[in-house]
């Protein structure tokens, strides 16, 4: 179970991430949802020790991150949103330090890597240097490298931006059967139908505060009469899709 | 109308790629508050100050010299212009048609061709002339002592000056395009780049060194050398321009532009827009299947050598660090002035170990690699953190490769100051020992430095160098660092002579001193920090 706990995060006045206070279960696919700089971001890169938190705590199956950061590493995977890295490196060796960093025997990954390669057909470029791929092929590229430790908990920052319609979709399975595992899936996203088609439980983030906390389904029992798409821009400060006026705007409350 | 809007097109393309062909002052001067036609004026006279402190510079040292009497040293002039010339011209036609990678992005727009390459044409002679312009001297003053009236040998030298001009510019556009439309180029894009620009230096120090050593003893009783006989038309040209060898030389001269063109022409012209549009778009690309080192620290170590190969990186460690001591190095030595090969181990020991230090810090700034490696990681950097991986182990492995180079690079140049001042082997042992005592310390202080300047985001490689203070803050550091450091050596040296023993025992001390308090402080305020 990851535990959140009061976690802020500051960048000087500005507060991007307040207090936030969240439990996720393992086994689920737990979904981030929020719009621009609501502190999605933020979240993931506070987990996978990307960003120190201004204060409060997080703990990973009862590891402190804090003062047990190299455990907790282990057990997680993080796929940024912009795979626009290790440029300089061929999808083979890129592979080959994500092996070596998290200690893994590269025999013993040969026929996982195999099948990954495979499925997201990257076996023709392992040699081609990330820096000539596609946005799409870079992203498959670094999911699989996050695939190859089989992790405990597996981020994913924004994960189907770029990919052609069949990798999405062998993405969005390949979450699903990770989580079956027992596994921990953890993402972030804008586009509410991935999060309503995957997500066992979804925090929905405002300028750095977590506005709701459950799963789709009750979110949607609480509200039978309007779509999750409606619920969610109600919820982040604008009204319906009927043309209504942005809350925010006019400084007005609307139930 | 069509001509009026192409000259305003050609002169706000000339204005942007004025910007682009040096990144670093354009940068200085928009922090500087300088903008539009402000800056473009100040870019302009940047260039132009640059080309009038060259042409006082070389003009007062041609003053004495009569290239009439003395063709070989004439002949040496025109080789290092050529050098000088080439060198710069392959860099800002590299800058300026490939660096750039503004082409697609004129691409959509309504503007035609010839537009696009003449302002970058024009550009590119801005940044070239200034550093040749003393060439007008030379070939005036040639013809001038050669018997030529006042002011036809001005109308001659510059007519040459152009055709000059033009055969250095048409000679590196070949290199340039001719290498960028090969294969080797596309498929090693970084290595072919720091290749061309690396020789391209190594070539313009060789010239300076060999002219150096040949009109070293030019002045009152200068006897001149073997002519470089390959410019010899050139100075029958200017010197007898209507005689046989002065027309033959003309038309030598006009022939070579003439073929220059024409392989131009037949060669590059016909597809160096596709050719620049691909080049411009491509991220750099490549593939490279080879059998890859097993564990981490050889993989680091393998990633870390990537992040080496930044064409402009080696381009501006080689420029900035390296020109400075090599040309001091070679101009002291010019003629045998200094000859050590007499000292004695004891009791010049020290002072040698002191020299080292001195040469490392001579060679160690904000543009060496060490300075500059955690930035050259990215985004790569950030998600490193993500991974599990002591940052100190993955920072431990950055620093190591860039200390071993900075102590490289300084053994080097100790070696290269070992042949020309002529010291002797264990001397020289101990020169290179302070070397590597200077580098690893001074590499620390700007390994540090970078982590926290950290630049992750940066676009093109002059933000780094211009981090923390401004050039000024550079050449003062550098400037006292090296002051200090000679007044070091002739202190120590100076005592060595009258009390050899206390003067090493006193430097020893304070040596091993400053090297534990250094040690500490770079353990205690970073390395395990980190931890």
């Amino acid at each position: 179970m990851i535990q959140f706990d009061k976690v802020t995060k500051k960048y000087g006045d500005k507060v991007a991430l307040d207090e936030l206070t969240l439990k996720i279960k393992s086994g689920a696919i737990f979904g981030f949802l929020g719009h621009n700089g609501a502190g999605k971001s933020t979240t993931l890169k506070s987990l996978v020790s990307i960003i120190e938190p201004t204060s409060g705590t997080i703990t990973v199956d009862g590891l402190d991150l804090a003062t047990q950061r190299h455990a907790v590493k282990e057990k997680i995977a993080y796929v940024p949103d912009i795979p626009d890295i290790f440029m300089q490196l061929t999808a083979n060796e890129y592979w080959s330090l994500i092996i070596a960093a998290y200690s893994l025997d590269a025999e013993a990954v040969a026929a996982r890597r195999q099948e990954l390669l495979d499925l997201f057909e990257m076996a023709a470029h392992q040699y081609e240097t990330l820096a000539s791929f596609s946005h799409g092929m870079r992203q498959k590229t670094i999911i699989i490298g996050a695939l190859l430790p089989d992790p405990d908990i597996w981020v994913l920052d924004e994960p189907l931006q770029g990919l052609d319609p069949q990798a999405a979709f062998d993405l969005k399975e390949m979450m699903k059967a990770h989580a079956a595992k027992g596994k921990t899936v953890i993402f972030s996203t804008h586009v509410l139908d991935t999060a309503q088609q995957l997500c066992d439980e979804l925090a929905i983030l405002k300028q750095g505060e977590m506005i709701y906390n459950g799963s789709v389904a009750d979110l949607l029992a609480a509200h039978p009469q309007e779509s999750l798409e409606t619920i969610y821009l109600q919820m982040v400060g604008r009204q319906s899709a009927e043309g209504h006026l942005v809350a925010d705007l006019n400084g007005e409350q609307h139930e | 109308m069509v001509s009026n809007m192409n000259k305003r097109q050609l002169s706000v393309l000339t204005q942007v790629n004025l910007r682009l062909i040096s990144p670093q002052v354009t940068d200085k001067l928009r922090k500087k508050g300088k903008a539009g036609k402000r800056l473009t004026k100040s870019l302009l006279n940047q260039y132009i100050s640059s080309g009038l402190i060259f042409i006082l510079i070389y003009g007062f040292l041609m003053l004495s010299l009569d290239f009439h009497k003395f063709p070989g040293i004439f002949t040496y002039y025109v080789a290092l212009f050529v050098l000088l010339g080439v060198t710069q011209a392959i860099s800002a036609i590299y800058n300026i048609f490939f660096e750039g990678a503004d082409l697609p992005g004129y691409l959509p727009l309504p503007l035609r061709n010839l537009e696009i390459f003449l302002a970058k044409i024009i550009v590119v002679l801005i940044g070239v002339i200034p550093f040749i312009l003393p060439m007008v001297i030379i070939f005036f003053m040639l013809s001038w002592r050669a018997g030529i009236v006042i002011p036809l040998a001005v109308l001659l030298a510059l007519v040459i000056f152009i055709l000059f001009t033009a055969v250095v510019l048409a000679a590196s556009s070949l290199v340039v395009f001719g290498l960028t439309k090969t294969k080797f180029f596309q498929q090693h894009k970084e290595t072919a780049t720091s290749l061309l620009l690396g020789l391209t230096m190594i070539f313009m120090m060789v010239g300076i060194f060999f002219t150096n050593m040949k009109s070293s003893s030019a002045g009152a009783n200068t006897i001149d050398t073997k002519p470089l006989q390959i410019f010899m038309p050139l100075y029958h040209l200017l010197a007898q321009p209507l005689s046989g060898a002065g027309l033959l030389g003309f038309g030598i001269f006009v022939a070579l532009l003439g073929i220059l063109i024409l392989v131009i022409r037949q060669w590059i012209l016909p597809d160096l827009f596709t050719q620049l549009t691909q080049s411009n778009t491509d991220m750099g690309g490549g593939t490279r299947k080879h059998r890859l080192p097993s564990g981490l620290r050889p993989l680091l170590g393998f990633y870390n050598r990537q992040l080496l190969k930044e064409p402009n990186l080696i381009m501006q460690v080689i420029s900035t660090t390296l020109m400075a001591p090599l040309i001091f190095l070679m101009s002291f030595g010019l003629g045998g002035r200094i000859n050590l090969s007499r000292l004695s181990f004891y009791p010049w020991f020290g002072v040698f170990f002191v020299g080292g230090i001195v040469l490392a810090t001579m060679i160690t700034d904000k543009v060496s690699f060490v300075a500059n490696l955690i930035s050259l990681d990215k985004q790569n950097y950030e998600f490193i953190q993500a991974l599990p991986l002591s940052l100190n182990r993955y920072l431990r492995e950055k620093f190591r490769l860039g200390f071993l180079i900075q102590a490289l690079i300084g053994a080097v140049v100790a070696l290269i100051a070992a042949f020309v001042v002529h010291i002797p082997p264990l001397l020289l042992v101990m020169t290179l020992l302070g070397v590597v005592y200077g580098a690893y310390y001074l590499s620390h202080y700007y390994f540090i430095r970078d982590f926290r300047l950290h630049l992750p985001d940066w676009t093109n490689i002059n933000q780094l160098f211009s981090r923390g203070g401004g050039n000024f803050a550079l050449v003062l550091v550098l400037g006292g660092s090296m002051i200090l450091g000679v007044l070091a050596v002739v202190g120590y040296a100076s005592a060595v002579t009258v009390q050899p023993i206390w003067a090493n025992v006193i430097a020893a001390v304070i040596l091993l001193i400053v090297a534990g308090v250094l040690s500490r402080y770079f353990q205690r305020s970073f390395w395990r920090r980190l931890d």
